[in-house]
């Protein structure tokens, strides 16, 4: 249960931004799960230096910053879902090159900070400390992204602008700069995932195809476009792997993508997808 | 204030909907754009927006050359546009359609005026805008385009499908904002509705403009409305 919950909020982390630049703007980033890997890396590099809580606040804002340059750079001029598909998934295999130059193709790990080592007792069982960080941020960000969409001024210009682009323009909306912070904005939480996950799990040049695969069903099971979306989905793939892989160990790899092919035939918009015109 | 087009041509994609139109809209003034389906009359918006990319001719207001702006800084410039079509943030609410649309404003359009222009508006504030009728849409779409403070107001064909009562609504409250010294370029396919309200009328034919005069001269231009509007 724990175990699902904390799964759920990296999953969370990773998937929102995937799930904005898709469904609100319409861009098949291909390259998000290699963000979530150089989150890792910079989260190791800066730690080794800093220590962990440097590297929380260092690893988003660089991951951050990589996305805005991508997205002015490369991502805005190309229309069409194929050359997005390609370019993005092109960027892949750069950033896993680039790891391996410059940390190796070894499995690197970040040490728990002292404050956060050691369990607790929670519900009458022994649970790292850690891992209840990790569902404590996860519901932070959660909550945050919820209220900034659904609450907030700029979270009504986004909906605006992803439900019907041309019109927001209309009413004085600057939507380049809208997407190009919203971007930048989920580039950051999926570079902040890695560096969270980094203690959990092994960094690795493999983790940007490992986590894009689950973030994508992720996507699409909650629905593109929505953050309510994106925390059900986050919720249902991770409560699939956890416990699938406890109680029927020999299917669990398989249980994820039925559910992604019962979706995509019950429901092919996901479970709460935004509906966006033009 | 004033508002004047020359020679603009403008394309979907590859096909020319604006062959070379001119047009002048004074401040203050109703100025009536008719023409048949597919003249041009919503591409002509579209382009004033900068919603269609720019090619020949000018567009310029209150002094300055705007054909090439981008279509947010159009709008900041006091042009707001009503779109057939509507156009309402549907999964938004009636009170947050209004409130972006005021970030632009100058404050002298306010949720309060617009309900009182529109009445009908004012118990749905908290109602997802895609739940209205359409005529409630179309005076949402109207209130959400003057709450950008403009001074020329775009109306693309805005009684289409409404109920006559709707329409009388509509034709009181734009008397009312000319009155207010707003200018507006309204297409119609109702011409009557039109030329209550017009002090100009200019009809345009593929593209181009074809004839421009007074209502009055309108009234009395049978040949022309005969070709034109085969009425």
């Amino acid at each position: 249960m724990l175990n699902t919950l904390q799964q759920a909020a990296l999953l969370l982390l990773i998937s929102s931004g995937l799930s904005v630049s898709m469904g609100l703007m319409g861009f098949a980033n291909l390259a998000h799960g290699a963000l979530y890997m150089l989150g890792a890396y910079i989260g190791i590099a800066v730690a080794a230096k800093a220590g962990f809580w440097a590297a929380l606040l260092a690893a988003p804002l660089a991951v951050g910053l990589l996305g805005a340059a991508l997205y002015l750079g490369l991502l805005a001029r190309l229309r069409g879902p194929m050359q997005q598909v390609l370019a993005s998934f092109g960027l892949v295999f750069i950033a896993v090159e680039v790891v391996r130059i410059l940390w190796g193709d070894v499995a690197l790990t970040l040490d728990r900070p002292a404050l956060l080592s050691g369990s607790a007792a929670v519900l009458g069982v022994d649970y790292p400390i850690y891992r209840l960080f990790v569902i404590l941020l996860g519901l932070v960000v959660g909550a945050g992204l919820w209220m900034g969409v659904h609450r907030s001024t700029l979270g009504a210009m986004l909906r605006a602008s992803v439900e019907n682009r041309g019109m927001a323009r209309a009413i004085g909306i600057r939507t380049e700069a809208l997407f190009l912070a919203t971007f930048a904005l989920g580039a950051a939480l999926a570079g902040l995932g890695g560096a969270v996950a980094a203690p959990l799990y092994s960094a690795n040049p493999g983790m940007a195809i490992s986590a894009l695969i689950p973030a994508l069903i992720v996507t699409v099971i909650g629905g593109m476009g929505s953050i309510t979306g994106a925390i059900l989905g986050a919720l249902i793939v991770a409560g699939i792997e956890v416990f699938g892989a406890a109680l029927w160990p020999d299917a669990s790899a398989v249980l994820i993508y039925a559910a992604l092919a019962a979706t995509l035939i019950w429901r092919p918009q996901g479970l709460l997808a935004v509906k966006a015109r033009r | 204030m004033t508002f004047e087009i020359q020679h603009l041509t403008a394309f979907y994609g590859k096909v020319q909907a604006l062959h070379g139109l001119s047009l002048r809209v004074e401040p203050a003034q109703v100025h009536a754009l008719l023409g048949r389906n597919g003249a041009g009359k919503s591409a002509l918006l579209a382009r004033i927006m900068g919603l269609l990319p720019a090619a020949q001719g000018r567009i310029s207001w209150d002094g300055q050359d705007i054909t090439h702006w981008p279509t947010p800084r159009v709008a900041r410039a006091g042009i707001a546009l009503v779109p057939e079509t509507r156009d309402i943030f549907a999964s938004l609410t009636v009170r947050e359609n209004l409130t972006l649309a005021g970030r632009i404003g100058r404050g002298d359009w306010t949720i309060g005026r617009v309900a009182a222009l529109f009445p009908n508006l004012s118990p749905r504030l908290a109602t997802p805008a895609g739940m209205l009728s359409g005529g409630e849409q179309q005076m949402l779409a109207i209130g959400r385009a003057l709450m950008t403070s403009p001074r020329l107001l775009l109306l693309d064909e805005p009684t289409e499908g409404l109920a006559a009562p709707m329409v009388a609504t509509l034709q009181t409250a734009l008397a009312s904002l000319k009155a207010a010294g707003l200018a507006i370029l309204l297409v119609e396919q109702n011409t009557r509705f039109a030329l209550a309200l017009a002090d100009r009328v200019t009809l345009i034919s593929r593209g181009a403009t074809v004839w421009t005069g007074s209502p009055d001269d309108f009234a009395d231009a049978q040949a022309v409305r005969a070709r034109y509007l085969g009425a």
